[in-house]
């Protein structure tokens, strides 16, 4: 594939400069975020692709281990800092993205082959784009879910006094939280192929892949990101609905 | 029935040296706004915390009540918050595991000429109409022990009363333990008060 110069990426930056001023006009606040995002980003994927072609070389397993843990664990304090409230703590959704996550590697394992799967050019760019993705309907499916614990206490206390065990008392609470989380994959995925031709199949057709191929692989991320989601707010909603049930008194606090 | 020794709780303060009740009896929990009357409703549900010198219910001794497992509801003084219609509202309870085979009869709704408040979600409900809800579901859950707070305090003197006139023996053949910062007709049959 042809390389691009870097003359034509500083043309980039510049664009990209030149997009934050416009856009400075309308929010200043705006502006300096566009301006960093801008830079930040051709900064990262550089060295992104430093590392890539170090981790190339290797052929250890425990790299690509710690690079995984390391993708988890900046992907759960992601979450912690995008979810409002208290209702997942760091340690709470290391274990959730780590659950979420660990059936769609054993899923791409067994797909794929380890042969592929477990190369450093397949399997960082995978895990990297499985959990990114998967990052923002779990901060919305998390979202609601604290929201509604929040907003609905008064709910939840007069479901568990006309007798709901803690699943029942927050299962409306959990039917919110994945409609939140699942909604954006799922209209995704309702019209990949007819609206949009997402990331990864375009990155396959780009490198020459044959089309058919690069399909069935896409429809293996987009089906990851899905239940990386859903798993991710199910255990999230398993480790409320724990604490309703040994800690009731977390639902009034020390407002009554 | 419920018989809680020196019970205590912390925030606020509180200290009930003794709380009993049994089969057809009715106690009252009085005190001023503050004084803790739900905090010592949500203590014996155990959604707040405290400390007891014992703790009983029917002769065994427990931690705290459970609606999930006990003879027991509670109705808390907030009343009913869901995006739902009543009649959902009430399915879902009745689709409670604990609930399972109840039945539900709109008599009360249909003493009330307020029949039709079963298609109407809740959220459009006056706060007299959620608090007579939740009545009726009580009524066709039928538990043994029932904890109100404040259960009857957005319906005006003369729907309380009509309520009584439906409910009086219903409510003579359970132990209640209430609170209400006005006069009520539950109060015609209070054997015991406990004033926080």
């Amino acid at each position: 594939m042809k390389d691009i110069s870097l003359w034509s990426v500083l043309i980039l930056i510049i664009i990209g400069f030149i997009n934050s001023i416009i856009l400075g006009f309308y929010s200043k606040e705006q502006r300096g975020v566009a301006a960093l995002a801008n830079i930040r980003s051709f900064i990262q994927l550089s060295i992104l692709s430093l590392v890539l072609a170090k981790f190339a070389k290797f052929d250890s397993y425990l790299s690509l281990f710690a690079v995984l843990i390391l993708i988890v664990v900046v992907a759960a304090r992601t979450v912690v800092k995008r979810t409002k409230g208290k209702l997942v703590g760091l340690k709470g959704a290391i274990f959730s993205v780590s659950i979420s996550v660990f059936p769609n590697l054993l899923l791409g394992f067994l797909i794929i082959g380890q042969d592929q799967f477990l190369r450093p050019l397949f399997f960082i760019p995978f895990v990297g784009m499985l959990v990114g993705n998967s990052l923002n309907g779990l901060t919305l499916g998390l979202n609601s879910l604290s929201e509604s614990f929040s907003a609905r206490r008064d709910f939840l206390i007069q479901s568990i006094g006309f007798g709901a065990n803690h699943k029942e008392a927050i299962l409306p609470l959990m039917t919110r939280a994945l409609k939140s989380g699942l909604t954006p994959i799922l209209n995704t995925m309702l019209v990949v192929g007819i609206v949009s031709i997402p990331g990864m199949m375009t990155g396959q057709l780009i490198a020459g892949q044959d089309t058919f191929i690069a399909a069935k692989y896409q429809y293996f991320i987009l089906v990851a990101i899905q239940t990386t989601i859903l798993l991710g707010i199910l255990v999230v909603g398993f480790m409320v609905g724990h604490k309703i049930k040994n800690h009731p008194e977390v639902l009034v606090g020390e407002n009554a | 029935m419920l018989d809680v020794k020196r019970l205590k709780i912390y925030s606020p303060k509180i200290l009930v040296e003794k709380l009993k009740v049994s089969d057809g009896e009715t106690l009252k929990i009085e005190g001023s706004s503050g004084s803790g009357k739900s905090s010592l409703l949500l203590a014996l549900m155990g959604l707040k915390k405290f400390s007891c010198e014992s703790f009983s219910y029917n002769g065994e001794v427990v931690k705290s009540l459970h609606a999930e497992k006990d003879d027991v509801a509670f109705i808390s003084q907030h009343t009913i918050t869901a995006d739902q219609k009543v009649e959902a509202f009430i399915r879902t309870v009745l689709s409670y595991k604990k609930n399972r085979g109840v039945k539900f009869r709109p008599w009360i709704f249909e003493e009330f000429d307020k029949i039709e408040i079963m298609k109407r979600p809740l959220a459009t409900l006056s706060g007299g109409e959620k608090q007579l809800v939740s009545i009726s579901i009580l009524e066709c859950l039928s538990p043994r022990l029932v904890l109100l707070d404040e259960a009857f305090s957005a319906m005006d003197r003369a729907t309380d009363e009509r309520l009584w006139k439906l409910m009086e023996k219903w409510f003579k053949e359970r132990a209640v333990i209430y609170t209400a910062h006005n006069p009520i007709s539950l109060d015609k049959i209070k054997n015991e008060t406990i004033e926080l």
